[in-house]
């Protein structure tokens, strides 16, 4: 019934604005007054009617040539309809054009695809001849004059950069070296300075694959530019340019690192085969998600030196925080973990509750036996439940002691405790 | 009494008039937004190499939940192409929802399965899950299946949400083709957010209509040879990569296709899970999640892909596509209705604002209001004095603003993804959008019309939505 009133009144002061509109521009029309106008005006009977389209018609009735007639037509109806027919003019153009646009915008692929492989082809085959020749292979002169060309350039670049990310050692280092015998490296740098960031993002790839390493404080101002790929992008270069301490650019990192990037970084660390940082240097961090990140990292890397600095992590006043610290001991292995797990256990919130029985699970020992018993007795379903399968993998004590919870057991918990001794579920 | 008439009259012409121009506007804003949101996503995606997910342990876990219903002849296919996507952490929960058919027996058989010892626990209620399987075969340990009595499709939903494990779901429909790539794709916007929470992601879903299926994957994409399919591929392309990307960007979007969205699992059980009580599941539980949001002033947003990542197929049949769109309508309907407190609510912001009143005014209305004036025009037509100019120029100005329309969704088409690679098909869609306006559009509308009737009426069910199949191994 609200809905209906709410709809009621918004039509009715649309009514009434309308009215107000019509009556105005009649006002209007009166003290231009044109031949046009004239027309239009005197075809409606009213000035409310001036809105009113459908019953209101026009019969201009001059017999002049087809064009004449046409713009005399044009000028005589109302400029509602002029807008329309205008209206019209402009979306029938549009039709053709968008047609003839995405016609020939397929010619012209088609060439330029053309044209893209024919380059490619010629610059693979003078890479190949450059890799295959000794060191004292000169460059032909026309490769530097056709650097000169952006489209060949680019072409080139792009071939260059993904063969030297897919090879290493004494090839890899003559690539580096052809890149900078060609001078690529001035228009990499320019492209860090162009005002697009998408050109800016490449340029940082390019510095960055090709270990440009003076390209540094350029690329360190964007580690906390406000666009979020720009940003990640100059992380990922930083970690590939500063080895000594690829967490450098983690320092004063005033925005949320985030798992896109994090995900991203520790590709890098992977695929660019990095020295593994100690991580705990930067658990100290003002920025939680840096926290975060090197919370994941201690707990992939197994960085076991950092297990104090984990578990004061567990009071972090960030859930998010905690859960992470909480799964980063999981991942430790370490079984001295547990007494402070089940310390912190019952101010926990709900969600860690369950991370912190999943990660008894994997760190099951039978110092646990009497908390996971205790919980046993819990009124909710997934704790009772989590429980459970953390005292089935204990062995055969924790399998003792549902046994005896299975004695006078209601159908709820006889559920919970054939679920967790189904090793089927858990496979 | 004859300035009632005059009212009346009033809103008969110039209020027909004016909505169709708001609604115009609307589109065309709309388009604009859609243009600059995906020349963002191409540049964006540039810079993504989509394996870093696929091979990082950072990557969030997702439960592919896929309710099946007398799936008998497809079903042993679909579950293969599910239990290999580009994923690391997801399982697959496949629920058998009451079928008659073979369904159960097959998967059983072609999969090893066999029943666990499963502790059931509704969080969201459902109907008896009669079992839930396992398979012996390691090769499939990320398969988990469902037997549950017939509920339907949301009730399915909810016993898969009830024994996922992970943190996010995957909701589809078994009987799609999702691209291998898609949930690495669909996962991207919860992992790279960082102010806002993203709650749920949708994809295009493309029309497999007389595609090349080769294998469970798309290998050869045609443009549909039937009308019907031909023209929704149209109605499609402009709905998904004009209306839903530009409603991403402005943080409005209040639907994500049942055949294909991932949801924050933890947001959704807090919300109730699916409603079983309508035929719009998927608009109401976008719906749900954000008055949820905008209730517990979380920041959130529900994110659009505009990759094609999953195929569907389309109606072909008049029959067909119009019980489909009486059920969309129904649906459209029921969300409107549960939700009618949001309406112009400021509480809700933009949801309240924007969102509610253009599905309202413009996705409901926008049927009725068509009728109407088209009723108006013949009364006065027979009665009266028409002003023919006026109807043959604005007749003019809609099918060439219709046909434009159709043509930017082409062009973007083109600058983005590029799928009918094949210089006639270009012919061919041109040709549709020409005559889509005139054949299929009046059909679409009276479909809705039903729609309303039927739901007014308290008529409701899905109806039979038999689909001709698309043969998995070649289908030309």
């Amino acid at each position: 019934m609200g809905t209906l009133l709410k709809i009621l009144s918004l039509i009715v002061l649309c009514f009434f604005l309308l009215q107000e509109i019509s009556s105005a521009q009649t006002v209007q029309k009166d003290s231009t007054v044109s031949i046009a106008d004239t027309v239009a005006v005197a075809d409606s009977d009213t000035a409310g009617n001036y809105l009113m389209f459908l019953s209101a018609p026009i019969h201009p009735k001059v017999k002049l040539s087809l064009l004449k007639e046409a713009i005399q037509y044009f000028n005589s109806i109302s400029a509602v309809l002029k807008i329309l027919v205008i209206m019209t003019i402009f979306f029938l153009l549009s039709i053709v054009s968008l047609f003839s646009f995405v016609l020939s915008k397929r010619t012209y692929e088609l060439i330029m695809n053309n044209k893209t492989a024919a380059v490619k082809s010629r610059y693979s085959e003078f890479l190949a001849r450059y890799l295959y020749s000794g060191e004292d292979y000169e460059i032909p002169d026309h490769m530097f004059i056709q650097m000169n060309e952006k489209f060949n350039r680019e072409i080139f670049l792009e071939l260059l950069i993904d063969l030297h990310s897919n090879l290493t050692g004494e090839i890899s280092q003559r690539l580096l070296d052809l890149y900078n015998r060609l001078e690529l490296k001035k228009y990499s740098i320019a492209k860090v300075h162009n005002r697009n960031w998408h050109i800016k993002a490449r340029g940082f790839r390019e510095l960055a694959q090709m270990n440009v390493v003076d390209a540094n404080h350029e690329i360190l101002k964007y580690r906390n530019h406000k666009n979020v790929i720009l940003r990640i992008e100059a992380e990922l270069a930083l970690v590939k340019l500063q080895l000594d301490y690829p967490l450098h650019f983690l320092e004063k990192l005033n925005y949320t690192f985030t798992d896109w990037g994090q995900i991203n970084v520790y590709d890098s660390f992977v695929f660019h085969n990095i020295e593994v940082p100690l991580f705990r240097k930067v658990l100290d961090s003002n920025n939680e998600s840096v926290v975060i990140f090197a919370l994941r990292m201690i707990g992939f890397y197994r960085q076991k030196d950092a297990f104090k600095d984990v578990l004061v992590l567990l009071n972090h006043e960030n859930e998010v925080v905690r859960e992470n610290a909480i799964l980063t001991l999981k991942h430790l292995r370490m079984t001295e973990s547990l007494e402070y797990l089940r310390e912190i256990f019952d101010k926990e919130t709900y969600q860690n509750k369950i991370l912190i029985l999943d990660a008894m699970i994997v760190l099951h020992d039978r110092s646990n036996l009497s908390f996971l018993i205790e919980k046993m007795h819990k009124e909710d379903f997934n704790i009772r439940l989590e429980s459970a399968i953390s005292l089935h993998k204990i062995g055969a004590e924790g399998d003792r002691v549902l046994d005896d919870l299975l004695v006078g057991a209601d159908r709820e918990m006889l559920r919970i405790l054939t679920h967790a001794k189904d090793e089927r579920i858990h496979a | 009494m004859h300035s009632l008439v005059e009212i009346l009259r009033f809103f008969l012409e110039s209020g027909i008039f004016i909505y169709s121009l708001i609604l115009f506007s609307f589109y065309l804003t709309l388009s604009v937004f859609s243009a600059f949101s995906l020349i963002h996503y191409t540049r964006k995606n540039a810079f993504v190499d989509f394996n870093v997910i696929l091979s990082s342990p950072m990557s969030p876990s997702v439960s592919i939940i896929a309710p099946a219903y007398n799936e008998g002849m497809t079903i042993v296919d679909n579950i293969r192409s599910l239990l290999s996507l580009h994923y690391i952490y997801y399982e697959v929960i496949i629920v058998n929802d009451g079928s008659t058919d073979d369904t159960m027996e097959k998967i059983i058989k072609e999969y090893s399965l066999e029943k666990v010892d499963y502790a059931y626990h509704p969080e969201i209620p459902t109907k008896l899950v009669k079992g839930i399987y396992k398979s012996t075969n390691k090769a499939f340990s990320k398969l988990l299946v469902i037997d549950k009595k017939n509920g339907g499709k949301s009730d399915s939903l909810n016993a898969g949400i009830n024994v996922s494990q992970k943190k996010y779901f995957a909701a589809i429909d078994v009987d799609s083709l999702i691209e291998p790539d898609a949930l690495l794709k669909m996962m991207k916007p919860f992992i790279e957010s960082h102010d806002k929470k993203v709650i749920a992601t949708g994809g295009v879903i493309r029309i497999i209509n007389n595609c090349v299926v080769e294998n469970g994957r798309v290998v050869e994409v045609n443009f549909p040879k039937n009308f019907l399919a031909r023209a929704q591929s149209l109605e499609y392309s402009r709905a998904f990569l004009m209306g839903r990307m530009a409603w991403s960007k402005l943080n409005g979007l209040l639907l994500i296709s049942g055949a294909f969205g991932v949801f924050d699992k933890d947001i959704v059980k807090k919300c109730g899970g699916y409603n079983v009580n309508t035929v719009g599941e998927d608009m109401e539980l976008i719906v749900r999640m954000r008055v949820y949001m905008e209730d517990h002033n979380e920041k959130y947003s529900v994110v659009y892909i505009p990759d094609p990542l999953c195929w569907t197929e389309v109606p072909s049949s008049v029959k067909i596509l119009s019980k489909q769109r009486n059920r969309w309508t129904r649906g459209t309907l029921d969300t409107l209705f549960i939700h009618k407190k949001i309406f112009f609510n400021k509480k809700y912001g933009l949801l309240g604002l924007l969102s509610y009143p253009y599905w309202l005014f413009f996705e409901w209305l926008a049927p009725i209001v068509e009728t109407v004036g088209i009723l108006y025009f013949i009364f006065i037509a027979i009665l009266g004095n028409p002003n023919w100019t006026f109807f043959i120029i604005l007749v003019g100005y809609v099918y060439s603003f219709a046909v434009t329309f159709s043509l930017w969704a082409l062009l973007f088409e083109e600058l983005t993804f590029h799928l009918y690679s094949k210089r006639k098909d270009i012919f061919k869609i041109v040709l549709t959008a020409l005559v889509e306006p005139i054949l299929y559009h009046p059909m679409t509308v009276w479909f809705q019309l039903r729609g309303n009737f039927h739901y007014f009426i308290g008529k409701s069910g899905w109806g039979n939505m038999k689909r001709k199949g698309f043969d998995k191994k070649k289908n030309k």
